[in-house]
């Protein structure tokens, strides 16, 4: 049974290209527009992967890992931070404090975005 | 960016965890990125519930809406235009002196902001009361100096009625 990726992405061509790359590797892909979005799909149904963005109008990609970790889940769902923003202490603030897989910086490559979805997926 | 190896990220976690002063570490949306232990005392907020939190949001049932939004102004603007901003956070019984200074990473615009935070309530209760006493000292100055003007004026007068009588004067320091 393919991988359920849900993508998190504001920008509707970027989230398709996202959606497009990853459908053809033979992955399940949901999608949302925003934080808002990403919270009640993820209520709605299980997914095993998150790519999410940080930069979206009302509910950012903070909120969304600020609302992730409030749940305290036992297992908690992985998340890769899919962003232009490249600064150390926001690499921090993703991986150190929030946990998440990975912290890939825009613009990134098919094969290595593919690649490194995949090991957030183990 | 060079990676820290667990000795290094312990050493620097210990350094910071020994500065007396309040330090947090904000990125460009505000959100705590980092604080060390005198933050979480001067702020009164716990470390676990505050980082990877935008600190206005953080503050705002304390300082209250309005002096939540000139903060968040201040700090915003210290990050653009790269200045160091000072001001005093005033708690329900305590005052917080804060310094801003932009974060600026190597080859980078600005990133984020660090804080250094001072609780000077103590400091302003001394100020205060140095205040109040100074205040009556200029008070009681105030009287005494009248009330010398005044004997100063009695002699002159007596001076000047004994001259019309063509008496000696009587007190010559008032002339």
């Amino acid at each position: 049974m393919p991988k359920r990726i849900l993508i998190v992405e504001d920008e509707p061509e970027l989230r398709r290209a996202i959606q497009l790359i990853l459908d053809l590797d033979g992955y399940d892909t949901l999608t949302a527009h925003g934080g808002a979005e990403c919270l009640q799909v993820l209520a709605q149904q299980p997914v095993d992967l998150i790519i999410l963005d940080l930069m979206m109008p009302q509910v950012d990609g903070w909120e969304v890992l600020r609302q992730l970790k409030s749940q305290d889940r036992a297992d908690p769902i992985p998340v890769m931070l899919l962003t232009a923003k490249d600064q150390p202490i926001d690499k921090m603030l993703g991986l150190k404090v929030f946990g998440v897989r990975d912290y890939v910086t825009k613009p990134y490559h098919k094969n290595d975005l593919l690649a490194r979805v995949a090991k957030a997926l183990e | 960016m060079p990676e820290l190896n667990g000795f290094q990220l312990r050493y620097y976690e210990s350094v910071m965890d020994s500065i007396p002063c309040g330090t947090l570490a904000l990125n460009s949306e505000l959100v705590i990125a980092s604080m060390n232990p005198a933050a979480e005392q001067i702020l009164g907020l716990k470390m676990r519930e505050s980082i990877g939190f935008p600190l206005p949001r953080l503050l705002s049932p304390l300082l209250g809406p309005d002096r939540t939004q000139k903060l968040e102004a201040g700090l915003k603007s210290a990050l653009r235009q790269r200045f160091v901003l000072s001001h005093e956070l005033i708690f329900p019984g305590r005052i917080v002196a804060l310094k801003a200074s932009p974060l600026v990473e190597p080859q980078q615009s600005a990133t984020g902001v660090v804080l250094v935070l001072e609780d000077i309530t103590e400091r302003k209760r001394a100020e205060e009361r140095i205040r109040q006493q100074l205040d009556e000292l200029r008070r009681w100055h105030g009287v005494t100096l009248t009330r010398e003007t005044r004997a100063l004026n009695l002699k002159f007068e007596v001076n000047t009625l004994l001259r019309r009588l063509d008496e000696p004067i009587r007190y010559p320091s008032a002339e």
